[in-house]
């Protein structure tokens, strides 16, 4: 009688491979802190100065630099910072004197909540599109989705986010200018929403647009679809069935890696949509050379991305079962 | 159709702007936060433009005003002085309410304040207040301050405005490091709410001493585009709103129906100082050939003739003991040729300069570049991220460093900061002297401490003469502070100026 070989499970392996990629992100963290940390150093222009404005005397400045800790050198002020965030202590806002870790909690939700919308918009327009201009290829439709995918593509963020103010809230007056993020009402927060996910959805309809037409050109042109066609299948049932899901892994790698443009566009996005979210919060921090609060933000950046790759990497198995986690 | 089912969702969704018209202002300020509300603290124009409708001071200017010309009693009804002008004795209104649950302000509160706005921990102008050597509450409304020497202006320390806002103490020490937050003080305004990057609500002081505010609440809303600004104020979501130093924005903003803009002192002064410690400006025949070469019409004409006007003195025009008897360098291309021939560059010559990448301030450092070229002078500019601007000119690093500044408006301030040697970049006691300039020292000092006030006005013209005459400096334009409101707003009281840089809103502001 043989004994059954006992291989690692599914689950195992799944488990195994989710921990090995967290250890790559605590790797990726420390490397990204210290770069952080030494870069917000080297820029010139001096903190102690941005808060005491330009009237201050050099004395002045020397006193709030010891004050601040800014006078000690460097690898004690390492040390302290990497301890800090270890423990959860991120510091206090050299400008507000709050703590950084409270200050941007406050407005991550308001980032997160538009970051998620615009995604989500991006994803229900761009691969329905892209898919109808891959149908189409070389025919009208396929024409004008490329070029509204690249007239997406190539306009800056804050350039649409005027035009959509001008239209959609000065001459229709549907919308406000002011988006509070913070509507009582599940309608008032929509609304105050809807300007600025339309904004930012645009841009990553575009980008999911062109990803998805390349990615289901490839696969039409395989054998099975061919086979599929000549079996009598229905044409729709091939795209929407057989085709869809086996196109779908270079769109989420797309998108995964297109949430870094997101977020940097989110910046302007906010500040013109005066919307509160970290774009808000990272221009005043690097404006008033504010160490703490860009530390604290770079860490949260790092973590957003550091976890969306993570969740990529996952997504894959979910859309083809092939995929090993090795 | 798709109008009308559009039209419809909106609706559905909540849609309708709910403005509670009449006592509600709205107010649009460039920036992205607030920084810190603890009018001790504040040194931004944003902050310093809202703590403005909150606090008294024991004097103040006449709201409209910017000129210590214009002090009247505030929480003080009245003051005596001594004939040696060291001894003050201030008595104080009757029954003036702290902000919330925090009582009546009196002698106790005002000498808190005073001593706090002299304590570097808990002041950003402690340094103004260095000469105060007692102050004391005698009895429950009376304080009396002696000064240690002279100074030019105490009651200029005492308006609501840096060091002077009066806070009051129990709440400070209730509200600890909350302060900073929580604004208390006794004017027509209190703080409400503080919502991050969005708005500092205020809401009417019902007791104020001078009455109920006829406005019931105010939103300081923080809106760091431009354009955006310009479109909430065109939307009429705000009534109010913070301007462009630039003329091209009063053209457009006056398009708006029914929009009052408004020109405010105190002016910012452009001023291109020329650090005397390098050559070639080491050369006074150089520095005047620079002088000439700037045309002042033309600069004034560039940023717009109703937002700017020409300088020619190096203290800005309406400051208490301004003068303009000094000598002038007039536009003269063949002059400036001629004094740099004779300097010993027949060929030109070149000098350099670090400047901010601030559009605004770029552009006019261009137009200087421009005018210099013609007289064969060559300006080069580098240009760098404005917080590293200000830390390379300090370091003592630009030949040329093109300035932009208000001060308290009294020609002390400016004198000192710019034109006395102990405030030369590299010193320790350094400030913003970038030229180096030390001729005038021995007047600015004098009129400091002079306690005649007719012999420290002849003090600082001599000053300002030497200072012109020495070409440290070349003064090039003011620009003036800019604010759009609707016109239905009334604020009680003509603007013509305002210390703290915002429109002056009390308890006369309404809507009409």
């Amino acid at each position: 009688m043989r004994e059954a070989v006992k291989g690692p499970t599914h689950g195992d392996r799944m488990s195994g491979f989710v921990l090995r990629r967290l250890g790559f992100a605590v790797i990726t963290l420390f490397a990204v802190l210290t770069l952080v940390f030494f870069i917000v150093r080297i820029l010139p222009g001096d903190p102690a100065m941005a808060m005491l404005g330009d009237q201050a005397s050099m004395q002045a400045i020397e006193q709030l630099r010891a004050r601040l800790g800014l006078d000690r050198p460097l690898p004690v002020q390492y040390v302290e910072f990497m301890a800090g965030v270890l423990t959860g202590d991120w510091g206090t806002s050299l400008v507000s004197g709050r703590p950084v870790i409270q200050e941007i909690l406050k407005v991550l939700p308001a980032t997160l909540e538009l970051t998620a919308v615009s995604l989500l918009l991006g994803a229900v327009i761009g691969v329905p599109l892209g898919v109808w201009s891959a149908v189409n290829r070389n025919r009208m439709p396929d024409y004008v989705t490329r070029l509204a995918s690249l007239l997406g593509l190539s306009f800056p963020a804050f350039v649409s986010a005027v035009l959509l103010l001008l239209v959609f809230a000065i001459h229709l007056n549907w919308f406000p200018v002011i988006s509070s993020g913070q509507g009582e009402t599940f309608g008032a927060r929509m609304r105050d929403l809807a300007l600025p996910a339309i904004n930012l959805g645009l841009i990553m309809a575009a980008y999911i647009t062109r990803v998805s037409r390349s990615s289901m050109l490839e696969v039409l042109g395989q054998d099975y679809v061919r086979t599929a066609q000549a079996k009598g299948i229905e044409f729709r049932t091939i795209i929407w069935r057989h085709c869809l899901r086996n196109s779908m892994i270079p769109v989420v790698t797309v998108v995964g890696l297109y949430l870094g443009i997101l977020i940097g566009n989110s910046v302007l996005t906010e500040i013109v949509f005066n919307r509160p979210g970290l774009g808000k919060l990272i221009v005043g921090a690097l404006n008033q050379r504010d160490y703490t609060m860009l530390q604290g933000m770079m860490v949260i950046y790092t973590l957003i991305v550091v976890l969306v790759n993570l969740v990529t990497d996952l997504t894959y198995g979910l859309i083809d079962p092939r995929v090993k986690y090795k | 159709m798709l109008r009308h089912v559009l039209t419809a969702a909106v609706l559905v969704a909540g849609i309708g702007t709910a403005h509670a018209a009449g006592t509600t202002l709205n107010v649009g300020i460039a920036t992205a936060d607030a920084g810190k509300l603890d009018p001790h603290l504040a040194t931004t124009t944003p902050d310093k433009g809202l703590l403005h409708w909150m606090y008294n001071g024991l004097v103040r200017i006449k709201p409209g005003q910017a000129s210590p010309a214009y002090i009247e009693p505030d929480l003080a009804e009245s003051w005596t002085t001594s004939a040696d002008g060291l001894t003050w004795n201030f008595k104080l209104r009757q029954g003036v309410k702290c902000h919330g649950k925090y009582g009546e302000f009196d002698a106790e509160d005002a000498v808190f304040s005073i001593k706090r706005a002299a304590t570097k921990e808990s002041s950003s102008f402690s340094k103004d207040y260095a000469a105060l050597k007692v102050v004391e509450a005698v009895g429950t409304h009376e304080v009396k301050i002696v000064l240690a020497n002279p100074i030019p202006s105490l009651l200029g320390l005492l308006v609501p405005y840096h060091g002077g806002n009066m806070v009051c103490k129990d709440a400070v020490e209730d509200l600890g490091a909350a302060f900073e937050r929580t604004p208390i003080g006794t004017g027509p305004f209190m703080f409400a709410e503080y919502q991050p990057q969005q708005y500092v609500k205020l809401v009417a002081n019902e007791a104020y001493f001078r009455g109920a505010p006829k406005l019931k609440e105010i939103y300081y809303r923080y809106i760091p585009s431009d354009a955006s600004r310009d479109l909430a104020f065109q939307s009429g979501e705000i009534d109010m709103v913070y301007g462009k130093q630039d003329e091209t924005w009063v053209e457009r903003i006056s398009k708006i129906p029914n929009t009052k803009v408004v020109v405010m002192e105190p002016g910012e002064m452009s001023v291109l100082s020329l650090n005397m410690s390098m050559p070639p400006l080491d050369n006074i025949l150089v520095r005047k050939a620079i002088a000439h070469a700037i045309n002042r019409d033309a600069m004034v004409q560039f940023r717009g003739a109703s937002v700017t006007r020409a300088s020619i003195s190096p203290v800005p025009e309406g400051y208490l003991g301004y003068t303009a008897d000094v000598p002038t360098y007039p536009h003269d291309v063949a002059k400036a040729k001629a004094l740099l021939a004779e300097a010993g560059f027949p060929n030109g010559v070149t000098v350099k300069a670090i400047h901010t990448t601030l559009p605004g301030m770029l552009a006019t450092m261009e137009v200087v570049q421009a005018l210099l070229k013609e007289a064969g002078i060559n300006l080069e500019i580098t240009t760098v991220e404005h917080a590293t601007f200000h830390a390379q000119i300090r370091q003592n690093l630009s030949q040329v460093v093109h300035y932009s500044a208000a001060r308290f408006p009294i020609a002390d301030v400016y004198l000192t900061q710019f034109f006395d040697s102990d405030s030369i970049v590299g010193k320790p006691t350094a400030v913003t002297n970038f030229s180096h300039c030390d001729v005038a020292d021995a007047e600015i000092r004098a009129a400091r401490v002079e306690p005649n006030k007719e012999k420290q006005l002849a003090l600082w013209k001599t000053a300002q003469q030497k200072i012109m005459e020495t070409v440290c400096a070349v003064p090039v334009y003011e620009n003036m502070q800019l604010w759009a409101w609707k016109s239905n707003l009334d604020l009680g009281t003509e603007v013509k100026g305002s210390l703290n840089l915002s429109p002056p809103i009390n308890e006369m502001a309404q809507f009409k």
